[in-house]
C-alpha cells in the first residue's frame, strides 16, 4: 500500500469542559481505501469526525487534505475542496422529499450566472437538467430510484441511511465520511451498503468509515483505527485487529 | 396574466379616495411581506426588524428628497439601498444567533431605529413628524402624456408594478438554487454547512433582501402618506408584518401576498370597533398557529384537494 496519502491528521486534541473526547490522534488515509475507525461507546469517534469535517475546531493538532492545510476551516468550506460526511444521528431535511435532498447536495457545484437565479436562462435550464439527471443517478445508486418523490422523513430507516449518502455524494466529494453508516440496518441492508461501499472505492473515492458493525469493518475495511477514551489504541488490518488482545479488551471488558 | 389585469382594474372598481388608498397600503404590505417571507419562511430565520427597515426606507429617501431636493427615484434608490445595508448589518451581527435570541436582536434593533426617530429632532423632527412629503414627479410618456403620481389610480399602478416584479423575481429567486440553500439552512443547519452551504453568508443575504423589500415600501409610503411620524414605525408594525407573513402562509411567497391584502383591508371593513381591531391580528395569529400552521396558503390546498377528491367520486 504506497498510495498517496489524502488525509492527514496529526495530534489532534479536543477538550470539552474537563473531559479529553480525543486525545492525541494522529493518522493517514491513503488514497482510494477504506480506512475505519473504531471504540467502544464514548470512545471518542463521532467526536473526531466533527473536528474532520470541521464542524468543531480542535484545541491542538493539525489536518491536511490532498497536501494542503485545512487549519480551522469551516465545514462549508471544506466540502468545496471534496470532504462530505454524513451524520450517526440521521439529518436529513425531513419535510423534503429524497430528491430535494440530494439536489440540496449540488450546493457548491452549479455554474450558474448570478443573474439567472431571478431571470432564468439557458444557463439555469442546463444546470437543472443536469443537476435532476445526476441526483437522480445518485438515488439510483442507493437503490431508492422508486423513492424520489417520498418525504425524506417518511422513509424507512435504512432508506435514510442511503439517502444520506448519495445527498453527501452530490458534493463530489474525494474523500467521504461515514458516521455509523450501519448503525439501525438489518442484516440484509448490511450487505448492500457494504457491497455500495466497495464500489465506491473502485470508482475512486475515498472513505473514513466510523463504526459499530464488526463485521463491516472486518469485511472492507483496508486500514483499521481503534481509539479508547479518546487515546489511540492501535493501528493495523483488520486481521491484525482482530489478533490484538487490547482491542478484545476495550470490546469485551478486561477479561480477555 | 389574468391576476396582473385583474389588479390593474382594481382602482377602477373601487371609486373612492378612501378605498383607492386602502389599494394603495395593500401594496406597500404586500413588498413588506413578501421581503419578510424570505427571512421567515424560507431561511427559516426569526426577524423582528421589519418596522425598522421599513423606517430607514421611509426617512432616507425623504430626507434626501426634502432636504437635499434630490430626485425621486435617485432617493428611492438610496433608501432601498440603505435599508438593504442595515439588514445586512444587523444580520452580520445576529447570525451567531438563533431562535427567540435572534428574535430579541432584531426586535432590539426596531426599538433603537424607532429611538433614534423620535430623539434625533434636528434631523427628524421626532413626534412632530415631517410634513408636506412630496409624491413622485410625473412622468412624461410619449403618446400617452402626463402621469401624475398625485392621482391615486396612478399610484397604486406604480407600486402594484414593482410588488408584482418583485414577487415575480423573489419566487424566480426562490425557485432556483439560491431557495434551495435557504430552505436547506431552514431545515437544519449543521447539515446544510455538510453540503458546503455557507449559513451566515445566505443569512445575510435573506436579510438583506428582505430589507430592501421594506425600504423600498418605505419610500412609496412616505411619498404616498406625505407625512412621515415615528409612530407609524413602531415595533408592532413588525408584528403587524409577521402576522400577515403567519396567516398567508410562511415559504409560500404568495401566502404571505393574500395575508398582506387580508389583513390590510379586514381591520379597514371593521374600523368601527376603533383599537379593537388590533385584537384582529393577535387572534387570527393565535388561531392560524393553532389550528392551520401553514396558512390561507395550507388551507387553499386543503380546498382544491379536497374538490378534487369530490370530482373523482362523481
Amino acid at each position: 500500500m504506497n498510495a498517496a496519502t489524502l488525509f492527514r491528521a496529526e495530534r489532534l486534541v479536543k477538550r470539552f469542559g474537563g473531559v479529553l473526547a480525543v486525545d492525541g490522534i494522529s493518522f493517514a488515509v491513503p488514497e482510494r481505501s477504506i480506512f475505519a475507525v473504531i471504540g467502544p461507546n464514548g470512545a471518542g469517534k463521532s467526536t473526531l469526525l466533527n473536528l474532520l469535517s470541521g464542524i468543531h475546531p480542535p484545541d491542538q493538532g493539525s489536518m491536511g487534505f490532498a497536501g494542503t492545510g485545512l487549519a480551522n476551516l469551516p465545514a462549508h468550506r471544506r466540502v468545496r475542496l471534496g470532504m462530505a460526511r454524513t451524520f450517526q444521528k440521521i439529518r436529513l431535511f425531513k419535510q423534503l422529499s429524497a430528491l430535494e435532498n440530494v439536489l440540496a447536495g449540488f450546493h457548491a457545484r452549479h455554474h450558474v450566472p448570478w443573474w439567472q437565479h431571478i431571470l432564468p436562462g439557458a444557463a439555469l435550464a442546463r444546470d437543472r437538467a443536469c443537476c435532476q439527471q445526476e441526483a437522480r443517478r445518485l438515488l439510483d445508486f442507493v437503490g431508492l430510484a422508486e423513492r424520489a418523490a417520498a418525504r425524506a422523513g417518511a422513509l424507512a430507516y435504512g432508506e435514510q441511511r442511503m439517502l444520506e449518502i448519495a445527498r453527501a455524494l452530490a458534493t463530489g466529494p474525494r474523500l467521504l465520511m461515514l458516521d455509523e453508516p450501519a448503525a439501525g440496518l438489518n442484516a440484509a441492508e448490511v450487505e448492500r451498503l457494504i457491497e455500495r461501499l466497495d464500489v465506491m472505492r473502485r470508482d475512486g473515492l475515498t472513505l473514513i468509515v466510523v463504526e459499530h458493525n464488526m463485521d463491516l469493518v472486518m469485511t472492507i475495511a483496508d486500514r483499521v483505527l481503534v481509539i479508547d477514551h479518546g487515546q489511540y489504541l492501535f493501528e493495523g488490518s483488520p486481521a491484525e485487529v482482530q489478533r490484538h488482545a487490547g482491542v478484545i479488551a476495550a470490546y469485551l471488558g478486561t477479561a480477555a | 396574466m389574468v391576476t396582473i389585469l385583474l389588479i390593474a382594474v382594481l382602482p377602477l372598481l373601487f371609486q373612492g379616495t378612501y378605498a383607492r388608498s386602502i389599494l394603495v397600503v395593500c401594496a406597500i404590505n404586500v413588498l413588506i411581506a413578501i421581503g419578510l417571507d424570505i427571512v421567515i419562511g424560507y431561511a427559516g430565520q426569526l426577524n423582528l426588524g421589519q418596522s425598522a427597515f421599513f423606517a430607514i426606507g421611509a426617512y432616507v429617501s425623504t430626507l434626501l428628497v426634502t432636504l437635499a431636493g434630490v430626485d425621486f427615484w435617485i432617493a428611492f434608490l438610496a433608501g432601498t439601498i440603505g435599508a438593504a445595508l442595515a439588514g445586512a448589518g444587523l444580520a452580520l451581527f445576529a447570525v451567531r444567533l438563533r431562535g427567540h435570541y435572534l428574535a430579541i436582536a432584531s426586535m432590539g434593533f426596531a426599538i433603537i431605529v424607532y429611538q433614534i426617530l423620535m430623539n434625533w429632532i434636528s434631523l427628524t423632527q421626532g413626534p412632530l413628524g415631517i410634513y408636506g412629503i412630496p409624491p413622485p414627479p410625473a412622468w412624461r410618456v410619449p403618446s400617452i402624456g402626463r402621469i401624475d403620481f398625485s392621482d391615486i389610480r396612478n399610484f397604486f399602478w406604480l407600486v402594484a408594478a414593482v410588488a408584482i416584479a418583485a414577487y415575480l423575481l423573489l419566487r424566480n429567486l426562490l425557485r432556483s438554487p439560491v431557495g434551495e440553500a435557504l430552505i436547506a439552512l431552514r431545515e437544519d443547519e449543521v447539515s446544510a454547512a455538510s453540503l458546503g452551504i455557507d449559513g451566515a453568508r445566505w443569512k445575510i443575504f435573506a436579510f438583506a433582501v428582505a430589507a430592501a423589500l421594506a425600504g423600498m415600501a418605505g419610500c412609496f409610503y412616505a411619498s404616498f402618506v406625505g407625512t412621515l411620524v415615528p409612530d407609524a414605525f413602531f415595533i408592532t408594525e413588525s408584528f403587524t408584518v409577521l402576522a400577515m407573513v403567519i396567516v398567508g402562509g410562511a415559504g409560500t411567497l404568495l401566502g404571505p401576498a393574500a395575508g398582506a391584502v387580508l389583513l390590510t383591508v379586514l381591520p379597514e371593513l371593521l374600523r368601527g370597533i376603533g383599537d379593537a381591531r388590533l385584537v384582529i391580528y393577535g387572534l387570527a395569529l393565535t388561531l392560524v398557529v393553532l389550528f392551520m400552521p401553514g396558512g390561507m396558503a395550507q388551507a387553499a390546498r386543503l380546498i382544491t384537494e379536497r374538490a378534487q377528491h369530490r370530482q373523482r367520486r362523481r
